[in-house]
């Protein structure tokens, strides 16, 4: 690491709101440059905490030329600040860079703004900008600003004392719609909901609330397409070992996995995340994605041709990372950018492994892929088809043996439990049953579903309709980072659309009905914003040293267990020693943007099969939260709408369609926290964040 | 979809280069025009350390305090497996 630390005697910033400087770096040929900053304060709470998420932010640069840089650090605790330190990682470079990185700085200052009751950032009281909570007192329109599809509900939620409002198509200025300003008061806050569902012809609009006006923004199913082409941008970006123009040559080149005697090349696919490491169960789920959104738009041969493209540049990495024995590499962590020489001190052996989970869900991926590609390339139809026949069969005898295999931290299937075998290993044998006909994918379908019916919550509860992680019922699913949601009704629905005519069908359909009564449950319960609560929990989970492995990943059982006590008493008793918690239950990987969109996916499969538009409505609900209708009215996927977030970027650089993590809670709390601080988890681009955000799309 | 989008598509030939960024719409964008009230100099001298360290405190004529470090340095073992060199101080996550 080189760093420029500044040392003082402990200071107090709280005074301040932000840190600003200017910085130049160079790298000769460079063409991504990042910088971060970190603050140390020894006050009332330490800073940096123990996982580094306080006190530290990231900035995105422009090579040789003075950037103008704000850390807005007005959440963050800073009243006896001893160090102040820039650095960057020695971290390896591109292709095209030189050996070294020289910085310079200037104009290091701390600043404190002019409280202005008027101005939109900084509201005329204490604190800095809005970073905690559900209500945003700052006088604003908080909306999807990336648009609304014409049908189903659209509101907007504003801080504003104005009785009525007015929606105005932009380009005539003509007033569309005008309305009364509903006013919603409960244990969240006061808000002023502006509800315009009425309107559905598509245009371009703004809303109008006393002296308030929003952006521009569209109504139609056009930004879907937009969404699709911006989601293809990023994930393009994030290639591996390709030569992504003004971002990176090809990379990792040499990033191996061994296996039996034999070593095949991991580069391929797409980065993880801004680390550039390698997840290739996420890649395979991503292939999945972007061939049924391939499939969606066919009636648009470009975007269509796209979405095949890039599907294939990812088809091609999980097929050859197969071993052939049902080993298959999986995953590398990164951070860098290797030399790309085979034998020099930078290789990284890559992890390989022949886990049941995963080999069921690359089959499925893989039978995805035969079935798109057969009037496309009919060759590699087969290809994958062959491949998805033989991971299955692999998934099937390890899963024989061994049951649920042991958490791994780094893989990314890590928190998978009994019944989310049962789920994944469904729909990929009716995939492939689809595909083949084989009698015997039958027979695992039906019998897995079950298996997996047997660990549905059916009990009189009002929320009953959850999943467990097994027939024991004893923990429910839920997830914190990584989530899977969305495979318990897909198996559903895809065993009542393979076989409509088996003597099961009422069962799952009625299994299904129940799962959509949870999540109608849940959906109402962060009013008046549309984000799915992450779900219900049973209070004494938190005394589960077991299974604490499997859903928090790098954290000590011991050092967290009084802090998830803490966060389940934050959550909303629902009797019964049920727990409901907004955000999830989480310590050092914050963020729900996942969660969310795969719960959004979950209730949009049983809504579409269900023709149950109220779980339909609840999916694009959670698109508005991603696009800003949020308390902190900023959009989450970069190049979508206006006032988007900077992102945790590293190696990448700023990149249009990148979604991060997600936003957080603060210490024990369960209130959103979206702090100024541009640091990881919670700002981190992720592939696992597009890939749902995709597959909730489809469901709209 | 609109015309400035389309544009930005067919000028990226339909994404083999990076949409532009618009950094214009970003929050962010928001802070530098926020009137200050109270600035204060950070005054401390700094050191440059780590691997910058052999290339010391560097001094521009404008008065700029740099650093200059190679970006590759040779810590890791060889067959150092990435997430290793993850769990660093930058808490870089999955």
């Amino acid at each position: 690491m080189a760093q420029l630390v500044y040392r003082f005697e402990p200071e107090d910033w709280t005074r301040f709101d932000r840190l600003r400087f200017e910085v130049s770096p160079r790298i000769e040929g460079g063409r991504v440059f990042h910088l971060n900053v970190s603050v140390a304060s020894d006050g009332r709470i330490p800073v940096p905490d123990r996982y580094w998420r306080e006190g530290a932010s990231v900035f995105d640069l422009e090579g040789e030329s003075w950037n103008d840089c704000v850390w807005e650090f007005g959440s963050m605790p800073r009243d006896a600040v001893r160090e102040l330190r820039f650095y960057v990682f020695c971290a390896g470079h591109d292709t095209a860079a030189g050996e070294t990185e020289t910085i310079f700085f200037r104009n290091v200052r701390l600043e404190r703004v002019k409280r202005d009751p008027g101005a939109a950032v900084y509201p005329g009281q204490e604190g800095s900008i809005h970073t905690l909570g559900w209500e945003n007192p700052i006088p604003g329109i908080r909306l999807s600003s990336a648009g609304y599809f014409p049908a189903g509900d659209k509101t907007a939620v504003a801080a504003t004392d104005a009785e009525t409002f007015t929606l105005t198509d932009e380009k005539s200025g003509i007033c569309v719609y005008e309305g009364p300003v509903r006013r919603v008061e409960n244990e969240r806050g006061r808000f002023a909901v502006l509800d315009f569902s009425a309107v559905d012809r598509p245009g371009l609009y703004r809303l109008r609330a006393g002296d308030l006006v929003s952006p521009p923004f569209p109504i139609g199913e056009e930004i879907a397409r937009e969404a699709r082409w911006k989601a293809l941008n990023f994930l393009f970006c994030q290639r591996c070992g390709y030569p992504v123009p003004g971002k990176h040559g090809a990379c990792h080149l040499d990033f191996l996995a061994e296996h039996n005697g034999e070593t095949v090349p991991f580069h391929g696919g797409w980065h993880d995340a801004g680390d550039t490491s390698q997840q290739a169960a996420q890649t395979a789920e991503t292939v999945e994605t972007l061939y049924r959104n391939a499939l969606l738009c066919k009636d648009d041969p470009l975007l269509y041709g796209r979405l095949m493209e890039e599907a294939g540049w990812g088809l091609d990495f999980i097929l050859r990372t197969r071993f052939g024995d049902g080993f298959r590499a999986t995953s590398a962590g990164s951070t860098r950018w290797s030399d790309n020489k085979l034998g020099t001190f930078d290789d990284v052996a890559c992890r390989v492994f022949d886990h049941s989970y995963e080999n069921y869900l690359f089959a499925g991926a893989e039978a995805a892929a035969a079935e798109a590609l057969r009037g496309f390339d009919p060759g590699l139809s087969v290809c994958a088809r062959r491949a998805a026949e033989e991971d299955f069969a692999f998934a099937e005898k390890t899963f024989a043996e061994r049951g649920v295999e042991p958490a791994h931290m780094f893989e990314h299937t890590y928190n998978s439990g009994l019944s989310q075998y049962y789920a994944v290993s469904v729909r990929s044998a009716c995939r492939l049953f689809a595909l083949t006909g084989d009698p015997k994918y039958r027979e695992t379908a039906v019998r897995h579903g079950s298996l997996l019916m047997a660990c549905q919550e059916t009990g009189d509860l009002p929320f009953a309709g959850f999943f467990c992680r097994d027939d024991t019922k004893r923990t429910p699913v839920h997830f914190n980072h990584q989530a899977r949601e969305h495979q318990f009704p897909e198996a559903l629905v895809s065993l009542c659309e393979t076989f409509p005519d088996a003597p099961d069908k009422p069962r799952w359909e009625e299994s299904l009905r129940l799962y959509g009564r949870y999540l109608r449950f849940l959906a109402g319960a962060c009013s008046p914003w549309g984000m799915i609560p992450a779900g219900v929990h049973r209070i004494e989970e938190s005394e589960d040293r077991d299974l604490f492995p499997y859903l928090h990943v790098t954290c000590d059982y011991d050092a967290e267990k009084e802090h998830y006590r803490a966060q389940l008493k934050a959550g909303r008793d629902l009797g019964d020693g049920y727990v409901l918690r907004h955000f999830p239950v989480w310590f050092s990987f914050r963020g729900n943007s996942a969660v969310l969109l795969s719960m959004g996916r979950a209730a949009g499969v049983a809504g579409r099969y269900l023709g149950d538009e109220d779980l339909v409505r609840v999916c694009r609900e959670q698109l508005y939260w991603i696009w800003g209708k949020n308390p902190f009215g900023q959009s989450l996927m970069y190049g979508m709408g206006r006032d988007y977030s900077r992102l945790y970027t590293v190696h990448m650089g700023e990149t249009v369609g990148a979604v991060p993590v997600g936003i957080e809670t603060r210490e024990d709390g369960d209130e959103p926290y979206w702090p100024g601080n541009n640091n990881a988890t919670y700002r981190e681009i992720w592939i696992g964040a597009v890939c749902r955000f995709l597959e909730a799309l489809e469901c709209v | 979809m609109n015309r400035e989008l389309e544009n930005e598509l067919r000028d990226s030939l339909y994404i083999h280069r990076p949409l532009p960024l618009h950094r214009e719409r970003e929050f962010d964008a928001r802070f530098v025009r926020c009137p200050v009230e109270e600035v204060r100099t950070v005054g401390a001298i700094p050191s440059a350390e780590g691997a910058a360290e052999a290339g010391g405190l560097l001094r521009d004529e404008g008065g700029a305090v740099g650093m200059t470090a190679p970006l590759r340095c040779a810590p890791w073992p060889k067959d150092t497996p990435g997430d290793e060199f993850r769990r660093g101080p930058a808490g870089v996550p999955l």
